[in-house]
């Protein structure tokens, strides 16, 4: 069973990865095409959610799931919040790949169109 | 058009466009015939509407659409910063970024964009539904810009 301290501590993790989800949510409320970042969020909030019912566990309130309630919180659930999270990065990574793109892009058309490269191809 | 009808002597425009292709645009300007040589265009919706599109004329960039503010952002700035002389930004249409977008990005990046037009002496005309111009994010712009002109179709 877990001391106070440990408890207490439980707390605070608990509490650290809620303002982790809702700061992840307020970034993409801050830019709706980072929809990655609901992922993060989705997966932040399991993890605490998985981390909360570990600490009621180990403080002794609720005896430990059996059967394929144990298999749901130790195997499943910390693999799909993992998995959450993998793959709000991974779209992260592809917009911020996507922008550098976009940026180059830009920045070569302008430049050639400024130099007056265009050969008024739709006269 | 009555604004490109009156002729943009040197200055290059940068026409964004959210609401109508490139395509449909260009045949506009070709039906009233005019020229589209110092314009590049920021099209915001082809790639929304056809996402297998792969070739982009040299005065156009596709942006994936209008709800990416990041990517239109970009383009503005790009143009704003590459494009020679004297500039003219021409935005169509605010109400399309509002369907998209929430009312604060929109708000946010119509800020960014003003000022940025502001310092870069850039000189810009924004268009906008007069039914959204009640909206918060419209009194907003309302307030930054120079002249607000009700046109009446």
């Amino acid at each position: 069973m877990l001391s106070e301290f440990g408890v207490l501590l439980g707390l605070v993790e608990v509490l650290v990865l809620f303002t982790a989800a809702y700061f992840s949510y307020a970034i993409h409320l801050h830019n709706r095409v980072s929809r990655a970042w609901l992922f993060v969020s989705a997966g932040l909030v399991l993890m605490g959610l998985h981390r909360a019912g570990v600490l009621v566990v180990g403080a002794g309130y609720v005896a430990a799931p059996k059967g394929v309630l144990w298999s749901v919180s130790v195997v499943l659930l910390p693999f799909v919040y993992s998995l959450l999270l993998a793959l709000g990065l991974m779209y992260m990574k592809q917009n911020f790949e996507r922008f550098e793109v976009l940026e180059k892009r830009a920045r070569e058309k302008m430049r050639a169109f400024g130099l007056g490269r265009h050969k008024h191809q739709h006269r | 058009m009555r604004i490109f009808r009156q002729g943009m002597g040197d200055m290059h425009v940068i026409y964004v466009t959210t609401n109508k292709p490139y395509s449909h645009i260009l045949n506009l300007f070709r039906q009233e015939g005019l020229s589209t040589d110092r314009i590049f265009f920021v099209d915001c919706i082809s790639k929304e509407i056809m996402p297998e599109i792969s070739e982009e004329p040299e005065n156009c960039l596709f942006v994936e659409g209008p709800q990416d503010i990041t990517g239109v952002s970009l383009a503005i700035h790009n143009g704003i910063e590459h494009l020679p002389g004297e500039k003219l930004l021409f935005f169509d249409s605010l109400s399309t970024l509002l369907l998209y977008n929430d009312a604060n990005v929109v708000g946010r990046f119509s800020n960014f964009i003003i000022n940025k037009l502001r310092v870069k002496g850039v000189s810009g005309v924004i268009l906008a539904l007069e039914s959204d111009v009640g909206k918060d994010v419209l009194r907003n712009v309302e307030s930054f810009v120079d002249e607000v002109i009700k046109h009446v179709v």
